[in-house]
C-alpha cells in the first residue's frame, strides 16, 4: 500500500496551512525524514519530512495553495511496490484490444492520446484543483478524459461524481468524507478487525457518590467549583487501575506494554466527529485538576484546536453518554489500548437498600476489554472494583483520599 | 547688421567657457584611464570654440539638441559641471540621476534636452522644439548640433527641409571634424562643404573656421537674429578637428600623424588667448587666474561626484511614464 | 446621444481636445490640404478650415521629421496628435518611435515628458503587403510607449481624448475597415460599426478592457476587426449551446491583465484572435501571462488564432485564406470545449 503524505497539524489555531513548495516531485526517491515539502502557518515557515522511504508517486496539492490539516496530499510508493497504474496495466495487457472506432467524436487531435501512449494520466490544472477540493484521488482508467488530447477536464470529474450517486436512489444530500470521518472510519475498522472485544456490564448504586458530589458543590459555593460526574469517574478509574495494571496498557504487536501512569483518553462528541483527547498522568491529578484539565481538553476538541500530542498515548478510555440519556452500550476498543469504559445515565430507580426498597441513584457501567490480552475474569474483577469504588462514597476513608 | 559690442567681462567669460571645456575633457579622460568612470567617453577636445561661440547667444529658454559628444555643448549651455561629472560617475546626483550617462547629458532648466546618441536622431526633434517656439511666437530659438556623419542621415535631410518650409527658428550647426567615426569626409561627400547643401533646402548656408571662436561667434549672432525675427533656419558648417579618437577606445590609425600635427597648430585655445591678449585691458594674469579657478572648479566637481551616493536600485523602475 | 461612426467619433475627439486645450495640434501628411481629403481616412476633414494651418499642419512625405517634430514639440510643451497615415509607415519613423520618444524621459532622469499621440491605421484592405499590416507587436515591446487599440466609436472617442491628456507617448491603432467612412472613402469589405456616443464629455481610461459578451465555456481576447469576427462566431456557437466570453482589452500597453485573468478563472479556456502574424504577436504575451498567472484554472491549452507568418497577400481569395475568420474561430473553440 502506498504511504499517504499527510498534512501535519502544525498550527495550534488553524486547520489549513499554505503549501509553499514541494522539495520532491513525482518520480523522485525520498528517504524517511527527508524534507518533502514546506508549509506556512500563521506563525512560521516549516519543513515537513517524508513519512517513509520510497518514491514520490503522486502529489495533489499545488504550491502556494491552501491545504487542510490531516488531509492526504500525496502518496509515496514503498521500495519494490508497484503503482496502481502498473498493476492495472498488467491486467489490461492480458485483455483483448478494444477498437478505436467509437472514439472519433471530434475533428482534430483527439485520436492521438498521450494518455494511452505514455501510460500517464493527463489531468488539466483546473481538474486537479477540482479533484483536490473534492478529495478525489484519480487513478488511471478511472475516468475517460474528454479534453484536448485526451486530458481529463473538470467536466469529466463532475460527471464522474454525479454518476457515483445516480446508481442507487438519488441522494438527498451528499456529505463528502471529511478527514476526521476518514480517520475515524479507518480506526474503527482497524479495531474491528484486529481486536477481540468482549463487553461486561454492571449496575451500581451511586447514591452516595451523588451526595458526595453535592456536598463538594455546596462547600464550594463561594468559588463555584463543580466537579462533573465524568471527573469522578476518571478519579475512580485511576484508583481502580492501580490494582488492575494490565488494563492500563498499550499493545505493541503481540506484547502488552504496561504503563506506570494513567493517560486517560476521554471521548468527546464534536460537530466534526468523535475526538478522543488524552488527559496525561490523570492518576497524579487532584480532583480539581482533573476538572480543569478535562474542561480544557474538551474545549480544544470542540473548537478544533487539539494538538497531535493530545490525541496520542492514551492507556485507557472513558466514554460517558449518560448526559444524552442512555443506559448501556458496548464501547469499541481504542487500539492500541486494551480496555474502554462506558458510562450511562444516573437515574433514580427503586432498588434494594437497607433491607427495604428505596429510590436510589442507579448507574450502568460497561467495560469492553480486548480478550487477546485481558480474559473475562480479570476484566470482570476490574469492573467490580470500579463499581465498588463508586458505591462506597459514604465511607469517609474514601473521602480523605480524594484531594480537591 | 549692427554688432553688439562685447564687454571685457564677456570676453573673459568666453575664455572661461572655452578653457573649462578643454580642461574638463582632459581631466575626465585621466579619470577614465584611472578606471573611475564606468562608461566610454566621446571627447570634445579641439572643438571647444564652436560650443562656446554658439551658446554665447542662447538664453536658458532656448533649446539645444546635442549628440553622443555632448560635454562641450552642455558646459557652454550652462549645465553644472558637478551634475555632469556625477552623471559620468553614474551617481544619483547626476543631471540625469545616473540613468543617461555620458551620451545623454541634459538639463532642461538651461534648455538642453538629453543628448541624442542616434546620429541624426536629434535633428527632427530640434525642428519640433522650434515648431513649438514658432507656434508660441516667443522668439525662442533651437540649436541643433550634429557632425559631418549626420549630414548623410535621412533624418537630417527631412528635418532641415521641414524647418525650411515652415520657417522654423532652428539653427543647424554642423561640426565638420573631417571624420564620421573613422570614415573620412572626402569619402562620404562629393561636395566640398556640407553647407553647400543648404541651397537644396532653400536656406542660407555658411562655412566658418570652427577653431576661430570670434568667427563662430559672429556668424551665429547673425543666424540667431534671423531666427528670432522669424526669418527661418540657417545651416552653419564649422570646420574643425577632433584632437582625440572618436571614442576612448579608438587608436586613430585611420588618420595620419601629420594631419593631426597640422591641426594642433590651429588649436582654438592659443588662438583665442592671443586675441584676448592683443586687447589693452586683458593681461596674462587675468587668464592665469581663470585657469586656476577652472582647476578648482573641476576639483570640486570630482569631489562632488566621488562623494555622491549611488542610485537606489529601485530607481530602475521610475521615470518611464509621467504619472 | 448620437450615433457615430468611428471616423466621426475620432474627429469629434480631436476637435473637442483642440478647443479645450490650445496646446493641442495635429501634424501629418495630407491632413489639412485645402481641397484635399482631411487625412487619408478623412478623420481630420474640416478641421483645417476651423482651426487654421498652424494647428492642422501638413508635412512633406518625411515620416522621420513628422515623428521627430511631434516629439520635439511635445517636449517643448505642446500636445501634438500626429498621423502616420498607414501603420506600415511606422517603420519609416522607427528610430524616433523606439529610440527617442519612449526613452527621453527615462534617459533624462525624468526631466522631460513627451505628451504626444501617434495615430496609425492598420489592417488588411487589398492594397498589398506594405499597406496591410498589423504591427502592434513591434511596439508593445517598447518600454515607455503606451499602445491603444479601440474597436468601437464610443471607445475611439474616449480613448483618443485620454491619449491626448495622458502626458506620455501613445501609439493609437485604428482599423481601416472599422472607420465607417461614408462616400468616396468607403472601403470594400468594411464594417460600419455605428455606435452610440454620449453628447456630454466622457473619457475611456487607458489600461482598462471591457467584456463585450459574457459566457462560461471559453474566453476570447480580440481587438479591431477580429473582435467583430469573434462576436459573429459567438452567435453561431451559441446555437449549439457553447457560450463564449469575449474580452476587448482596448489597450495593449498597459494591458488590463485582471479582466483577462478573471475571465479565464471563470471559463477555464483562453483563445486569442489577432489579425497580425502568429509568431511573437501580442497574443503570445497574453498566452504567456495566462499560463503563468492562471495556470491552475485552465482546462485546455491556450490557443492563438492569427494570420500565418507570411506578408499579407493581395488577391481576395488569398486574403480570405490569410485572415482569421468566423469559421476558424468556431473550429478552434469546438476543439477545446
Amino acid at each position: 500500500m502506498p504511504v499517504d503524505i499527510i498534512v501535519p497539524p502544525l498550527s495550534q489555531t488553524m486547520d489549513t496551512l499554505v503549501l509553499l513548495e514541494w522539495m520532491k516531485k513525482p518520480g523522485d526517491s525520498v528517504e524517511k525524514g527527508e524534507v518533502l515539502f514546506t508549509v506556512e502557518t500563521d506563525k512560521a515557515t516549516l519543513d515537513v519530512e517524508s513519512p517513509a522511504k520510497g518514491t514520490v508517486f503522486e502529489v495533489y496539492a499545488d504550491p502556494q495553495s491552501e491545504i487542510l490539516v490531516r488531509s492526504v496530499i500525496g502518496k509515496i510508493l514503498k521500495p519494490g511496490e508497484q503503482t496502481p497504474e502498473e498493476t492495472l496495466q498488467k491486467i489490461e495487457e492480458s485483455q483483448p484490444q478494444r477498437t478505436e472506432q467509437d472514439t472519433k467524436t471530434k475533428k482534430q487531435g483527439k485520436s492521438s492520446s498521450p494518455q494511452k501512449d505514455t501510460g500517464r494520466t493527463f489531468i488539466s490544472p483546473r481538474a486537479r484543483r477540482f479533484a483536490a477540493a473534492h478529495h478525489l484521488t484519480i487513478q488511471r482508467n478511472m475516468i475517460e478524459g474528454s479534453g484536448v488530447r485526451g486530458m481529463i477536464v473538470e467536466a469529466d470529474l463532475r460527471q464522474y461524481i454525479a454518476r457515483q450517486g445516480s446508481e442507487e436512489e438519488e441522494p438527498f444530500q451528499v456529505l463528502p468524507q471529511t478527514n476526521i470521518r476518514r480517520i475515524i472510519a479507518e480506526r474503527m475498522m482497524e479495531s474491528h478487525h484486529q481486536t477481540a472485544p468482549v463487553t461486561y456490564m454492571v449496575e451500581c448504586d451511586v447514591s452516595d457518590l451523588v451526595s458526595f458530589r453535592n456536598k463538594i458543590i455546596t462547600d464550594h459555593a463561594a468559588d463555584g467549583y463543580k466537579p462533573s460526574f465524568t471527573d469522578l469517574f476518571i478519579l475512580a478509574a485511576c484508583r481502580t487501575l492501580e490494582d488492575h495494571p494490565n488494563l492500563n496498557a498499550r499493545s505493541i504487536d503481540e506484547a502488552l506494554q504496561l504503563h506506570r501512569f494513567v493517560h486517560l483518553a476521554i471521548a468527546v462528541d464534536t460537530e466534526r466527529g468523535l475526538i478522543v483527547p488524552v488527559l496525561r498522568k490523570a492518576d497524579t491529578l487532584s480532583l480539581a485538576q482533573i476538572t480543569t484539565n478535562r474542561k480544557a481538553l474538551v474545549a480544544r476538541a470542540l473548537n478544533g484546536s487539539t494538538s497531535p500530542e493530545e490525541l496520542s498515548g492514551g492507556t485507557f478510555t472513558i466514554s460517558n453518554l449518560g448526559a444524552i440519556g442512555i443506559d448501556t452500550f458496548t464501547p469499541i476498543i481504542n487500539p492500541p489500548q486494551v480496555a474502554i469504559l462506558a458510562l450511562g445515565r444516573i437515574r433514580e430507580k427503586p432498588a434494594a437498600h437497607a433491607g427495604g426498597i428505596a429510590l436510589r441513584h442507579m448507574l450502568h457501567v460497561g467495560l469492553t476489554c480486548d480478550h487477546r490480552f485481558i480474559d473475562g475474569a480479570p476484566a470482570a474483577r476490574f469492573l467490580r472494583g470500579f463499581c465498588d469504588y463508586l458505591e462506597n462514597f459514604a465511607d469517609p476513608a474514601i473521602h480523605s483520599t480524594i484531594k480537591i | 547688421m549692427e554688432k553688439k559690442k562685447i564687454s571685457r567681462q564677456k570676453y573673459l567669460d568666453l575664455y572661461h567657457t572655452l578653457k573649462l571645456i578643454r580642461r574638463f575633457e582632459t581631466r575626465v579622460n585621466e579619470l577614465y584611464l584611472q578606471g573611475k568612470i564606468p562608461s566610454t567617453l566621446h571627447l570634445y577636445i579641439g572643438q571647444e570654440a564652436i560650443a562656446t561661440g554658439v551658446c554665447a547667444h542662447l538664453l536658458d529658454s532656448d533649446y539645444l539638441l546635442s549628440t553622443h559628444r555632448p560635454h562641450g555643448h552642455a558646459i557652454a549651455k550652462g549645465v553644472s559641471i558637478n551634475a555632469i561629472m556625477a552623471e559620468l560617475f553614474g551617481k544619483r546626483t547626476g543631471c540625469c540621476k545616473g540613468k543617461g550617462g555620458s551620451m545623454h547629458i541634459g538639463d532642461m532648466q538651461v534648455g538642453m534636452l538629453p543628448a541624442i546618441a542616434i546620429v541624426g536622431g536629434n535633428t527632427p526633434i530640434a525642428a519640433g522644439c522650434a515648431l513649438a517656439q514658432k507656434l508660441d511666437q516667443d522668439q525662442g530659438v533651437t540649436v541643433c548640433f550634429s557632425g559631418d556623419g549626420a549630414a548623410n542621415e535621412g533624418a537630417w535631410h527631412e528635418s532641415i527641409n521641414a524647418a525650411a518650409i515652415f520657417d522654423l527658428p532652428c539653427i543647424f550647426i554642423t561640426e565638420n571634424n573631417l571624420y564620421a567615426a573613422s570614415t573620412p569626409f572626402s569619402y562620404n561627400f562629393r561636395v566640398k562643404n556640407i553647407a553647400d547643401r543648404a541651397c537644396a533646402y532653400g536656406i542660407p548656408g555658411v562655412v566658418v573656421d570652427g577653431n576661430d571662436l570670434m568667427a563662430v561667434y559672429q556668424v551665429v549672432e547673425e543666424a540667431v537674429a534671423r531666427a528670432r525675427s522669424g526669418e527661418g533656419p540657417t545651416l552653419i558648417e564649422c570646420k574643425t578637428y577632433r584632437q582625440c579618437g572618436h571614442s576612448r577606445s579608438d587608436p586613430r590609425n585611420y588618420r595620419s600623424r601629420d594631419e593631426e600635427e597640422e591641426w594642433l597648430k590651429k588649436d582654438p585655445i592659443p588662438r583665442f588667448q592671443q586675441f584676448l591678449l592683443s586687447m589693452k585691458d586683458i593681461v596674462d594674469n587675468d587668464l592665469a587666474l581663470i585657469d586656476q579657478r577652472i582647476e578648482a572648479e573641476i576639483d570640486e566637481a570630482i569631489t562632488f561626484a566621488e562623494d555622491s551616493p549611488e542610485p537606489d536600485p529601485a530607481d530602475v523602475y521610475t521615470d518611464v511614464f509621467k504619472e | 446621444m448620437a450615433e457615430l461612426s468611428i471616423v466621426e467619433a475620432l474627429r469629434q475627439a480631436i476637435r473637442e481636445e483642440m478647443l479645450r486645450d490650445e496646446r493641442v495640434f495635429c501634424i501629418g501628411e495630407d491632413i489639412g490640404v485645402e481641397g484635399g481629403w482631411g487625412g487619408a481616412f478623412t478623420v481630420t476633414k474640416g478641421l483645417a478650415e476651423e482651426f487654421g494651418h498652424d494647428r492642422i499642419i501638413d508635412t512633406p512625405i518625411s515620416e522621420i521629421a513628422l515623428c521627430g517634430m511631434a516629439i520635439g514639440a511635445a517636449v517643448a510643451g505642446k500636445r501634438p496628435i500626429a498621423d502616420v497615415q498607414y501603420g506600415d509607415f511606422l517603420f519609416c519613423m522607427m528610430d524616433q518611435m523606439a529610440n527617442e520618444a519612449p526613452k527621453l524621459r527615462y534617459m533624462s532622469g525624468g526631466q522631460v515628458s513627451v505628451p504626444m499621440v501617434m495615430r496609425a491605421p492598420v489592417g488588411s484592405t487589398r492594397r498589398g503587403s506594405q499597406h496591410a499590416q498589423n504591427l502592434q507587436a513591434w511596439f508593445t515591446h517598447v518600454p515607455g510607449l503606451k499602445v491603444v487599440a479601440p474597436s468601437t466609436a464610443y471607445d475611439a472617442k474616449g480613448l483618443l481624448k485620454s491619449a491626448v491628456r495622458d502626458g506620455n507617448p501613445v501609439l493609437f491603432f485604428e482599423h481601416k475597415l472599422l472607420y465607417g467612412s461614408k462616400g468616396a472613402r468607403k472601403e470594400q469589405g468594411a464594417l460600419s460599426p455605428i455606435g452610440e456616443v454620449p453628447d456630454e464629455e466622457y473619457l475611456v481610461p487607458i489600461g482598462k478592457g471591457k467584456i463585450r459578451r459574457e459566457g462560461s465555456h471559453a474566453t476570447i481576447v480580440a481587438i479591431h476587426r477580429m473582435l467583430y469576427n469573434a462576436l459573429a462566431a459567438a452567435e453561431e456557437l451559441s446555437q449549439e449551446g457553447i457560450e463564449v466570453e469575449i474580452v476587448d482589452p482596448r489597450t495593449l500597453v498597459p494591458l488590463d491583465k485582471e479582466i483577462i485573468y478573471n475571465s479565464v478563472r471563470k471559463t477555464g479556456r483562453l483563445v486569442i484572435v489577432e489579425e497580425d502574424n502568429l509568431t511573437n504577436g501580442w497574443g503570445a504575451e497574453i498566452a504567456a501571462l495566462a499560463a503563468d498567472e492562471v495556470f491552475e484554472w485552465l482546462d485546455a491549452p491556450i490557443k492563438r488564432i492569427a494570420s500565418p507568418d507570411v506578408p499579407p497577400p493581395f488577391s481576395p481569395v488569398l486574403e480570405h485564406e490569410f485572415l482569421p475568420n468566423q469559421e476558424k474561430i468556431i473550429d478552434v473553440i469546438k476543439e477545446i470545449v
